[in-house]
């Protein structure tokens, strides 16, 4: 066991001293999709002290082929993504304080974490959420690494309150909706490249090795054999309303965080009720126990209707998710049909 | 035909990519969130349609996508 770590030890930048601030360290991801597994993976392996993990979704087939931390029995059981992760990771590494969380991130859940962690990890597959990591990134002093790649794409940027510009300072248009893995693909190395990206800021911000910073955009297309680093220091914008001098943190308002999304990777649609009250799924259970075929577990319930397909996934705290649509209205109707 | 370097490869460009912004129109990204360098600076969006590519050129496009 002393010598666990004996590698990155060896390593100058780290040694022993930086080891000890890597465990002293907490870290918390947010998506555990194949960027967040992957580098939840690499943080474990590397002895951070104590990892929250948080994702809304649970595992399908499609995700084997790059989300590297779920197995096939995951999929056939519809496991939550934070609940097959937490427990690959736990067997990687008992030393680790794992947290595995499945919800729904907005702004009241997320929170509570800023007082506690030393870096978020951008591991989602949307602008909303990044958009709230960012203000909530602001306001609590938080430094964040965005991350994100779809076909043989990616890029990565970290952002230090601060010292950065923020992701509102770089981004004049917010996409709505745009390319996706839905879209156009995904292929493993485009993910595994921006892993290493997000992975080694990690590490450089760990042991606190400022000069190491990349303090650049990168981004490439490893099909195309691109690749590209702009230094954007001087995009910070003094205007800005999430990092300027007078800071609103917009994202953080009601208005500004939708209760539905359509997930990337695949046809589906995640309603959030307005009430989140815990919902009791052996009533539900029974009530659609004579209308289709019902898969339960612990955290959720899967239900596939005999005369319709798409099926619809209800989680404890009374989300849904309705798989087989992109569509919201559709959704919505398929989601009153089953749950009223 | 004009050999600009994008990204770190040289490529040929049509004759009607005069322009950054005829460059990202030709991209497909003339209405995503992008950040251009042009030799070395950062050509704000206000003056994509004035900057005039010339031959040799070196030009670093990022766009900011979703996935994860």
């Amino acid at each position: 066991m002393t010598d666990r770590y004996s590698r990155q030890t060896l390593f100058s930048p780290i040694g022993t001293k930086g080891q000890e601030k890597i465990k002293q360290s907490s870290i918390l991801i947010l998506g555990l999709g194949a960027l967040g597994t992957a580098t939840a993976q690499n943080l474990v392996r590397g002895g951070v002290g104590k990892l929250t993990l948080i994702d809304r979704d649970v595992v399908e087939y499609s995700n084997l082929q790059r989300q590297q931390l779920f197995m096939e029995a995951d999929a056939e059981e519809n496991v939550p993504k934070a609940v097959a992760a937490t427990r690959e990771l736990r067997q990687m590494n008992h030393q680790v304080s794992i947290q595995g969380i499945v919800m729904d991130a907005q702004r009241e859940e997320l929170e509570p974490f800023m007082k506690e962690v030393d870096l978020i990890i951008d591991a989602t597959d949307n602008f909303d959420t990044r958009l709230l990591i960012n203000d909530l990134s602001q306001k609590y002093n938080v430094p964040w690494i965005y991350g994100a790649c779809v076909g043989s794409y990616g890029l990565s940027f970290t952002i230090i309150p601060g010292v950065t510009p923020c992701l509102q300072c770089l981004m004049d248009i917010i996409p709505a909706g745009g390319a996706t893995c839905d879209t156009i693909g995904i292929i493993a190395p485009a993910v595994q490249m921006v892993v290493a990206h997000q992975t080694a800021e990690a590490l450089k911000i760990m042991v606190d090795d400022k000069e190491a910073m990349r303090n650049q955009i990168v981004s490439f297309d490893i099909w195309k054999n691109e690749h590209s680093s702009i230094t954007v220091n001087h995009l910070k914008k003094d205007t800005c309303s999430s990092c300027g001098i007078a800071a609103t943190y917009p994202f953080l308002s009601q208005a500004n965080q939708s209760q539905t999304a359509v997930l990337c990777g695949r046809d589906t649609v995640q309603i959030r009720p307005s009430q989140r009250a815990k919902i009791n799924l052996n009533q539900i259970e029974e009530q659609l126990k004579p209308l289709g075929s019902i898969n339960k577990n612990d955290y959720l319930l899967s239900f596939k209707p005999f005369n319709d397909l798409n099926r619809v996934v209800i989680f404890k705290d009374g989300r849904v998710l309705i798989h087989g649509t992109d569509d919201i209205t559709k959704a919505k109707k398929i989601y009153s049909r089953w749950i009223g | 035909m004009m050999k600009i370097q994008i990204n770190g490869n040289k490529v040929e460009m049509p004759d009607e990519v005069r322009t950054i912004e005829e460059l990202l129109v030709y991209y497909k990204l003339d209405d995503k969130p992008v950040i251009v360098e042009w030799n070395k600076e950062i050509v704000d969006k206000d003056n994509h349609t004035k900057t005039v590519l010339t031959e040799e050129d070196q030009v670093e496009i990022v766009h900011f996508v979703g996935g994860g």
